[in-house]
């Protein structure tokens, strides 16, 4: 895609005026234009604006520059290290580390210095790429597994962040606005800092660019240019993963800077790494600087938005657009062949078995009084039965579709909570609760269906000149879903007194489940039980493949449509009732899987029983572990699956090189 | 067991408070002229406090602990359960508590219909439409009085309160006439600044001082701004709500540049919960005074 | 018009065309990957798609397998537009081997051969009596019914192909399309596919076009030879109208000899650079 016309010098200046002309507007409101000059020279102490001027909007300016810089600049080098043109510093993960030890270390000290900060940055940020990379090697650095273990880990890390704010959110406000990325500046300290740090780094990043380029090629061709691949990588990932955490402990989170620089660089016609390095960096500053003259020219207006927020609205919308142009190889994923045991003797005892182990949990957990002694079983039953029902159901729920999605994207660890299905449903439960308050818990339950089908609708646009194909789904999956967590900041960081209710809302709050809730969740997993048998044959040739499904009459996209659809829809039941995070969707088939099920369907009816298990135990544990305080059970079941997760993605890169 | 949530206390739900809280279920009913035996679950800290002020001890209140930091006073006891999340409190343990009445804010956290499942409720409103916390305050206060059978400690509490009010508005005349910005900072860079329908706000019209910020109000009566917006009102004077910004903030040439510190306009006041009811607006407005210097 | 090749084979040939190509063309952007084509092609015997790499023999196969839509131009299967067939009708009459095998992850090789059923009685018909009978038939006319309780990945490339194409017979077509079954094959396996191949044509009278690269195994087991070049049909004829160093150096770009197999005397082309 090369067009002639918009060459990436153009382009940077084209932003970086426009972005220039939005903070003269912006200055404006402060300073006489005739009095800029001097403000920005010599500001005159007793006019709060020129003051206002110098210390803080000049400051600010140059701190975009800096940061949009030096992530983009950080983006190309992961891109090229990983051989992926997704990965970034948030899609690897490194902000939501960076931000839960930030806030780790806010909530063990009063008050935090901005060192401090960068180096639990620093360190968070470094956990969480060696977990990445490290995971990623296992597997060949297949891009799909890249992105998915960043993915992942961000939803760990955040959900980690975001239970600590349910409970501290007023000793973590501080920490969810700088989450959120405002670049508010009072002096010159950030800005003079990250030019520090980045006339060090840079230049150090720098002197790898010869062997960086070399990476492009393959391992062994690499080696045979006389390059010790592994040792490469691991320095400079270690040197691109302290300027991001740096610039994050600095500055916020701010995600896609890096994603759309990088990428629109590319479609404008930097081909070479050293363009892309040039350009893209200079894309990045001016990027940020544009998005950030924007908030600051439409506070008067609608207030106080951080930066970092109106990047992810952005940048997911610019990622949801660059699917289409993401080039094939990403698409390649090769799932292979599963653990199978000859015999299907344990197959038959199974089942029987998943259920009847359901069923024993489910028992405890509806009679267990360790806490509250005293109390009648049967009192207790009634108080219980809806969440426990409620639990079981949802945990169902997210089990099926896994198995489905997991079919139909050909991947075995892929999860229904990646096609961004439960974050769109996430966010139709916050736009709920702004719209109609506490009122009634219809509102949620509607808002939440609504916010799944709009996710759905968005996936459908965004993959459907792909025919639903695996790797867009999943990409347009991980926008949608940084998109809702930048929201969910945005909400504990505006102070608004319901932010705690509405976060455990989107957490999944099974202990809110009402008896009507309850039955309405058994009905649709009923449904959704009966259906699945039926749809058996077309999964089984979906399996083999778009050439042969069509060879054997099957339209492969009108399927893939339909069971998009019913995955949608048990997704969006389901994270109404747990929330968006609990990874259930992925654990559960493959529990199943593992413990020996075979063909599509025995796995999926084993699946249902193991999940319903798991969101059973998760929320039992939510009520149990705090007591009075309940811990949403979908975040539990989150702290449990992303480990999960990624040990088995460490487990299968194992067994084999191909992935 | 202690909490890094609740460091002045030391504090959790232990087995042995639990069920003495649940024995007094079966304690026979003693049948007093003073109810002090009623067992209260109360949801909202206003609410608590307001019965705090009626000399009357609710058993069970949500986040009890941390009441303590935020609220401060009136004090509740030690031995008070705690009920959970003000957002959600534990409905087993509601249930196994068997209160005689819940009481909550309307519109906030779990629905009257369902707390009424459990027990008689009474679910008053703070933030309605009308947005006149202090006087929703005040009727939720007689309200209280009137279930637990103390409408005369109201009256005289109300009587007391508003004489007090009038007292100090009185005094204020003195006071230099200026408008005020009542700020708390939540970081060195973005403040929340109280104006319309909030408690303060209510407060300072009782009492006849002018509240500077004319801007947009959420719900809670409250506007998150940067800095620049405080210098919008350069004749007003700053009122911050402890704790303030960081020492090292307050040596910068920023802070130094706004008009209201230019010219010595600040004062601090201790921290005192804006989403209170009656008895946090009269600490309010005492803390206030003091720290203007009125009489 | 019956021809009699060397062998004893020996095939009657409908008169009824089974494919028919009018300018049917194929391009992807700006690159044309298959040149307007006209061409007619016969039911009832193997006709071989000959080509260097990129010349547009896959992409024909998949025109007709309707794997790819048409750019321009149209193709008729049996008469009938292929826009105007339906999914499953066309499955029941065309089965269509990839070059890529798919993952078969922990599918049984019974299974495998049973999905060819599928056009029969789809997502959510019965499997009857003829379903089963035509698979028991499929699985002993390929020879892997002894396979029939092992996994599709424990077989050796050889009889894997054996069983795709038991599923493919399974489907009961009266047309195979395959796209190179014998690329990575060694020469035992080669023959062994292309012989069952033309068994199944024998037997059951189909048609097949088949997709090689070799073109001594096109010369020794097709009816009939197609050469592309540069998405181009460049040649058309039987195995000795092929063969010959000509035709071969306009075909492949290289120059070639041709010989007689000492044996079955079938022209054997070796090449000369």
């Amino acid at each position: 895609m090369r067009n002639r016309f918009i060459t990436p010098p153009r382009l940077v200046f084209t932003i970086t005026l426009a972005a220039i002309a939005l903070h003269a507007f912006a200055v404006g409101h402060y300073v006489a234009i005739s009095d800029i000059p001097g403000a920005l020279w010599q500001p005159d102490p007793a006019s709060f604006g020129q003051i206002y001027v110098y210390f803080s909007i000049v400051p600010r300016f140059l701190v975009a520059l800096l940061a949009g810089g030096a992530l983009a600049f950080t983006g190309v080098i992961f891109q090229q290290l990983l051989k992926n043109p997704l990965a970034e510093p948030s899609t690897l993960g490194i902000l939501s580390g960076a931000q839960l030890a930030i806030t780790l270390l806010s909530l063990s000290a009063a008050a935090v210095t901005a060192g401090e900060r960068e180096i639990a940055g620093l360190v968070g940020g470094l956990v969480a790429v060696t977990l990445v990379a490290g995971l990623g090697k296992a597997s060949n650095f297949a891009p799909m597994t890249l992105l998915l273990c960043g993915m992942v880990i961000s939803f760990s890390a955040g959900s980690a962040s975001v239970i600590l704010a349910l409970f501290h959110h007023e000793y973590l406000r501080g920490v969810f606005i700088w989450g959120s990325g405002s670049l508010i500046q009072n002096d010159y300290s950030n800005a003079t800092a990250l030019a520090l740090r980045m006339i060090v780094l840079i230049p150090l990043l720098l002197l790898f660019f010869r062997p960086l380029s070399v990476i492009g090629l393959d391992e062994s061709r690499a080696r045979s240019l006389g390059l010790s691949p592994g040792g490469l990588r691991a320095v400079v990932l270690f040197i691109a993963t302290v300027l991001s955490a740096v610039v994050v402990a600095r500055v916020g989170v701010i995600a896609f800077v890096g994603l759309a620089a990088t990428n629109l660089a590319r479609i404008v016609g930097a081909r070479t790494l050293r363009q892309r390095l040039l350009w893209g960096g200079l894309l990045g500053a001016g990027l940020l600087l544009l998005a950030d003259s924007l908030v600051l020219a439409g506070a008067p207006v609608v207030g106080e938005v951080p930066t970092g927020t109106a990047t992810a609205i952005i940048g997911a919308i610019v990622m949801l657009v660059l699917i289409k142009h993401v080039p094939h190889s990403i698409d390649q994923l090769n799932s292979n062949a599963l653990n199978q045991r000859e015999n299907s003797l344990a197959g038959c005892f199974l089942l029987p078995g998943s259920l009847a182990i359901a069923a024993v949990i489910a028992l405890f957990s509806l009679t267990e009084s360790f806490i509250a002694g005293g109390v009648e079983t049967s009192v207790l039953f009634a108080g219980r039965w809806p969440r426990v029902l409620t639990s079981a159901s949802a945990g169902a729920m997210l089990a099926i579709a896994g198995s489905l999605t997991q079919t139909i994207t050909r991947n075995p660890i892929a999860s229904p909570e990646g096609l961004g299905i439960s974050a769109g449903a996430g966010l139709g439960i916050i736009a709920a609760f702004f719209a109609g308050g506490m009122a009634s818990p219809i509102l949620p339950l509607a808002g939440g269906i609504t916010g799944a089908v709009a996710a759905f609708a968005i996936i459908l646009l965004v993959a459907k000149g792909k025919s639903y194909a695996p790797g867009p789904v999943l990409l347009s999956g991980i926008a949608i879903s940084a998109l809702a967590t930048a929201i969910i900041s945005l909400i504990v960081a505006s102070g608004d007194p319901r932010a705690s209710y509405i976060l455990a809302w989107t957490m999944g709050p099974t202990f809110r489940a009402t008896t009507f809730v309850a039955s309405i969740a058994a009905a649709l997993v009923l449904i959704g039980l009966a259906i699945s048998p039926l749809l058996r044959r077309p999964l089984e040739v979906l399996a083999l493949g778009d050439s042969t499904a069509r060879s054997l009459g099957l339209n492969p996209a009108r399927s893939r449509l339909v069971l998009l659809l019913f995955i949608a829809v048990l997704t969006g039941a389901a994270t109404v009732i747990v929330g968006p995070l609990s990874f259930v969707g992925m654990m559960a088939p493959h529990i199943a899987r593992a413990a020996g099920a075979r063909g599509q369907i025995l796995t999926l009816l084993t699946a249902s029983a193991v999940g319903a298990t798991l969101m059973i135990s998760a929320d039992w544990l939510g009520r149990a572990a705090d007591f009075p305080y309940e811990i949403p059970a979908g975040v539990i079941a989150a702290f449990i699956g992303g480990p999960y997760f990624l040990w088995v993605i460490r487990s299968r890169g194992r067994q084999s090189p191909r992935f | 067991m202690s909490d890094a949530r609740y460091p002045n206390r030391d504090y959790r739900l232990t087995r042995r408070q639990f069920t003495a809280g649940l024995a007094s279920v079966f304690l026979p009913a003693v049948a007093t002229a003073s109810t002090e035996t009623r067992r209260l679950a109360v949801l909202d800290w206003g609410w608590a406090e307001s019965l705090l002020a009626l000399d009357y001890k609710p058993f069970a209140v949500a986040e009890a602990p941390l009441y303590g930091d935020r609220v401060v006073t009136p004090a509740l006891s030690t031995d008070t359960i705690d009920l959970g999340l003000r957002s959600w409190p534990n409905v087993e343990l509601l249930r196994a508590l068997k209160p005689e009445l819940i009481v909550s804010q309307a519109g906030y956290g779990i629905s009257a219909e369902r707390l009424g499942a459990i027990a008689p409720t009474l679910a008053l409103p703070l933030y309605g439409p009308a947005r006149q916390p202090l006087l929703a305050a005040e009727h939720a206060l007689k309200e209280i009085a009137r279930r637990i059978g103390r409408e005369e400690r109201a009256t005289d509490y109300l009587e007391l309160s508003y004489s007090r009010l009038d007292a100090i508005a009185h005094n204020a005349k003195d006071y230099d006439g200026r408008a005020l910005l009542i700020i708390k900072f939540t970081d060195d860079r973005l403040i929340d600044i109280y104006g319309a329908g909030g408690l303060f706000d209510d407060v300072l019209k009782r009492i006849g001082i002018a509240n500077a910020w004319d801007g947009k109000t959420n719900n809670w009566g409250f506007a998150t701004a940067g800095l620049e917006a405080i210098a919008r009102y350069p004749e007003a004077r700053l009122v911050i709500i402890e704790p303030g910004p960081p020492g090292l903030f307050l040596q910068s040439a920023l802070w130094n540049a706004l008009p209201a510190v230019r010219n010595g306009r600040v004062s601090m006041i201790p921290p005192t919960w804006v989403f209170g009811a009656f008895p946090s607006a009269m600490r309010f407005a005492e803390v206030l005074r003091q720290s203007l210097g009125i009489a | 018009m019956v021809q009699i090749s060397e062998d004893s084979r020996t095939r009657t040939i409908s008169r009824i065309p089974l494919f028919e190509l009018e300018r049917a063309s194929f391009s992807v952007g700006t690159r044309v990957l298959l040149d307007p084509l006209t061409i007619s092609l016969p039911a009832r015997r193997i006709i071989g798609l000959i080509g260097h790499n990129g010349s547009g023999k896959s992409t024909l196969i998949k025109l007709l397998a309707r794997q790819n839509p048409l750019s321009g131009g149209k193709i008729c299967f049996d008469g009938k537009d292929l826009h105007e067939w339906g999914s499953r009708p066309f499955a029941r009459k065309v089965a269509y081997l990839p070059q890529q095998a798919p993952d078969t992850a922990g599918m049984l090789v019974s299974e495998l051969v049973a999905l060819g059923r599928y056009p029969w009685h789809g997502a959510l018909g019965r499997f009857g009596l003829e379903d089963k009978t035509r698979v028991e038939e499929a699985m002993r006319l390929t020879d892997v019914a002894r396979y029939r309780a092992r996994f599709i990945d424990t077989l050796s490339g050889g009889e894997r192909q054996r069983v795709w194409l038991a599923m493919l017979v399974a489907q009961n077509p009266d047309c195979l399309l395959l796209d190179e079954p014998t690329s990575a094959l060694d020469i035992a396996h080669q023959i062994d596919i292309l012989t069952l191949v033309c068994r199944l044509v024998d037997e059951r009278g189909l048609g097949a076009i088949v997709v090689l690269h070799d073109v001594n195994m096109a010369a020794r087991f097709c009816d009939e030879i197609l050469a592309l070049h540069c998405g181009k049909l460049i040649a058309r004829g039987g195995p000795e109208d092929i063969v010959a160093p000509d035709q071969l150096q306009a075909i492949y770009e290289t120059r070639m000899g041709v010989m007689r197999h000492p044996d079955s005397g079938l022209p054997l082309a070796y090449p000369r650079s």
